[in-house]
Formats: C-alpha cells, sequence, structure tokens
C-alpha cells in the first residue's frame, strides 16, 4: 500500500539512528540490525541506507570513520550529540502521535 | 570485469563529483556489497547468482546515483578550484563586457547578444538542475534573479500579474531558500547578480523610476546577510566574499566611482584598451575574488 510504502520511507532516518543510538555501526551492520528488529517488517533496499546516512551525516547526526574490523576496511557511523537530541525530540513527537491516532482508528475486534 | 565492477562503475559514471568523494562513496557501497555476498555465499548460493542478488538487493544504479548526486552534488566541485571559480564569475564577466558594448554605443539595450547572453544563463542553470548545481552553476541561476527582477519590475504592463509578480516572487523566494537550506554560504554568489539590472537597464532611464524599490531589495539581502554572519560568528573567507559581494554591489550601483578609470570614448577606439583594463579587469577581479573565496570553503549548515 502506497500509503505504508511512504510511512515506511519517512522513517529511514529515525531507524538508522535509533539502532547507532547504543553503538557504532557500518551501513551493511545497520541494514541487517533494522531487518532483525523489526523481524523482517524493515527489510530496507540496500542502496537506499546510504543517502540517508550521508545525508544524517550532512546534518551533523551521524559522523563516520573508516575503521579495521577482522582485516576489513569499513566504514562506521557513530551517533553525534544532535542526533541523539533530534531522536529523543522525534521519539517523544511519535509516541504522541501514535497515541492520539490510536484513539480514533477502530479497535482490532471493532474492524 | 565482474557484475560487482560493472555495477559500481554505473554509480561512478553517473555521479558528478570530485574523484576523492566519489571513490570514498564506491569503496562504500563496495564493502557492502561485498558483506552481502558472503553473507549469501554462506548460504551455499553460487558466486554468480549471490553477485546479482546483492545487486538486486541494492536497487538500480540510476536511482542510488540520483539520490548520492543530490545529497553531494549541491555545492560540489571538480578538482580544480580555480576553474570552478573561474566558470562561475563567468556570467559576471559577459555581463561587464556587455554593459561595456552598450557603453560604448556598439550595441543598444535590444541587441541580439542580450538575447544570447539570457539563453545562456538559462541554459547553464538547467544544465545545473540537471546535476543537482555543482558550485560554478550557482553563479549562473543568481542571474536568472536579474531575468525575475525583469519581470517583476517591467514586464508588467504587457503580461499577466501572475506572470510578472507571481512567477518571480516565487522564484526568488524558493530559490533563496533553496540555497540557505542547503549551503548558505552561496547565497552571496547567488545575489551578487542582483545588483546588475541598474546597469544594464539604467541608461535608458527605466530603472530610475524603480531605484528606491532596487535599493531596499538590495539592501534587505544584504541586513539579512550581515545578521546571519554576525549570527553565525562566520570569519575569515566568509568575510573576505561577504565584503567583495558588499563592494561588487556598491560599484554597480554607482557606476560613477570608476569614471576616473574610463577614457571618453564615443570614436576613439584608442581608449578601448584603457578601457578594458580599467573597467571590465576590476570588475572582474572582484567578481572573481569572492567567488573563488566562497567556493574554497566547507559547508555550513544553518
Amino acid at each position: 500500500m502506497r500509503f505504508f510504502r511512504e510511512l515506511k520511507k519517512g522513517s529511514t532516518k529515525l531507524l538508522i539512528l535509533s539502532v547507532l543510538k547504543d553503538k557504532s555501526m557500518y551501513g551493511y551492520q545497520i541494514a541487517k540490525e533494522i531487518k532483525n528488529l523489526s523481524k523482517n517488517y524493515f527489510d530496507l533496499a540496500e542502496g537506499t541506507i546510504y543517502p540517508a546516512l550521508h545525508d544524517l551525516e550532512k546534518e551533523s547526526y551521524v559522523k563516520s570513520k573508516w575503521e579495521k574490523y577482522k582485516g576489513r576496511e569499513r566504514k562506521y557511523y557513530y551517533i553525534t550529540e544532535k542526533g541523539m537530541e533530534f531522536l529523543q525530540k522525534t521519539s517523544k513527537e511519535w509516541n504522541i502521535f501514535a497515541k492520539t491516532l490510536s484513539i480514533f482508528l477502530p479497535r482490532k475486534q471493532e474492524v | 570485469m565482474n557484475l560487482i565492477q560493472k555495477f559500481l562503475n554505473n554509480i561512478s559514471e553517473k555521479l558528478q563529483l570530485n574523484s576523492q568523494k566519489k571513490e570514498e562513496i564506491i569503496r562504500e557501497l563496495k564493502t557492502h556489497l561485498k558483506d552481502l555476498i558472503s553473507e549469501y555465499r554462506k548460504k551455499g548460493i553460487p558466486m554468480k547468482e549471490a553477485e546479482t542478488k546483492a545487486i538486486k538487493k541494492f536497487g538500480t544504479p540510476e536511482k542510488i546515483a540520483r539520490k548520492l548526486q543530490w545529497i553531494h552534488g549541491f555545492g560540489s566541485f571538480s578538482n580544480n578550484k580555480f576553474k570552478d571559480a573561474f566558470s562561475g564569475a563567468l556570467p559576471f564577466l559577459i555581463a561587464s563586457i556587455l554593459i561595456l558594448l552598450l557603453d560604448l554605443n556598439f550595441i543598444n539595450s535590444t541587441s541580439y547578444l542580450f538575447g544570447l547572453f539570457w539563453a545562456l544563463i538559462i541554459g547553464i542553470s538547467i544544465y545545473g538542475l540537471l546535476r543537482a548545481f555543482p558550485a560554478w552553476t550557482i553563479s549562473w541561476l543568481g542571474f536568472c534573479n536579474v531575468l525575475m527582477l525583469h519581470l517583476l519590475f517591467f514586464a508588467g504592463a504587457y503580461i499577466s500579474p501572475i506572470f510578472s509578480v507571481l512567477f518571480p516572487s516565487l522564484f526568488l523566494i524558493f530559490s533563496i531558500y533553496f540555497i540557505v537550506k542547503n549551503q548558505f554560504k552561496f547565497i552571496f554568489i547567488f545575489l551578487m547578480p542582483l545588483a546588475i539590472p541598474y546597469v544594464f537597464y539604467g541608461y535608458d532611464g527605466i530603472i530610475q523610476s524603480h531605484r528606491i524599490l532596487m535599493e531596499i531589495v538590495i539592501a534587505t539581502f544584504t541586513t539579512v546577510a550581515s545578521f546571519t554572519i554576525l549570527y553565525k560568528k562566520l570569519r575569515g573567507s566568509y568575510l573576505a566574499g561577504f565584503l567583495g559581494f558588499l563592494l561588487y554591489s556598491f560599484i554597480y550601483f554607482d557606476i560613477s566611482f570608476l569614471a576616473p578609470l574610463q577614457i571618453p570614448l564615443e570614436n576613439n577606439y584608442m581608449g578601448l584598451l584603457p578601457t578594458i583594463l580599467g573597467y571590465i579587469v576590476p570588475l572582474f577581479i572582484i567578481s572573481l575574488v569572492p567567488t573563488y573565496y566562497l567556493l574554497k570553503q566547507k559547508s555550513i549548515k544553518l
């Protein structure tokens, strides 16, 4: 459904920041983590992760650094203080939004 | 060449960024693709099939390149910043030459050369739009402001108010918002051409009636710019660029400032060289120096 497709697309940056809040990760790891945590609900096209990550970096919500892990170089992303603030603020807004929306939506047994 | 390399080359060709930035992006995408292939290989998928699957999971090269181009492309540089600065300052040079030719009565304001100039401005602005506005195209886009002001101030009597008022106003608001949102530093280059109409149309006496309005427009922009500079505590080359912009505007606004450098030229071809040296060269340098300094800066976000 177009509505959910757009909603998912709009959540990409928030999802990335959420998985980066506890530890730094590289692109592939971020994609995997989002997929696993969401039990396959968010299976992002790998190509969409990088424009989102680079945009977040441009907005100073994340920082990146090339590091070697098990002999392979990877670009790790870290959430910044600004990114953390944004995440907290947006999460708060999102919870209010979801809670308020649920007042209007019919419950499972009513559908 | 294997499938992965072909896929990455395809993205690389579509990205119009400097080689360093491009290499870093491709390097990052490559590590991701390798991880995906390893994952599929561990599941027992043959190499060829794993590569195809990984590429498919990534999405089309066109889509990836287009998105990355819009993130990194705005205000991007080639490997030669002087070339970028020169290309960025070129419309000012052409405008200066046209003004000189007008001044010498070699052409009049209805000359086809002006038509060619505007066609070039529009053409390069569209070229810039298709490539997410590399840095040097922003001053060309800035010249579209002059066209818009022309519509706003002079064309009202001939065409509908929608085209003469609404369209230019929307263009100015959106383009300024777009530039400030992306990279604030380009606002100076973008606004520099606004000083031009006075010279272009001043000789015909048309602009005199709008002079106060024009000055209010420029004064508002410079006030907002200087406030933002102070507010954001920008220093060094930004200030140099900003002062260049101010100087450039004032010189264009009061062209008589350059009068001592000019030699009366009517039917006096011997005076052409001193005029070129005393008139076009300073104007071009005034355009080039701030353009160069501004292009040299790293991006800054508001």
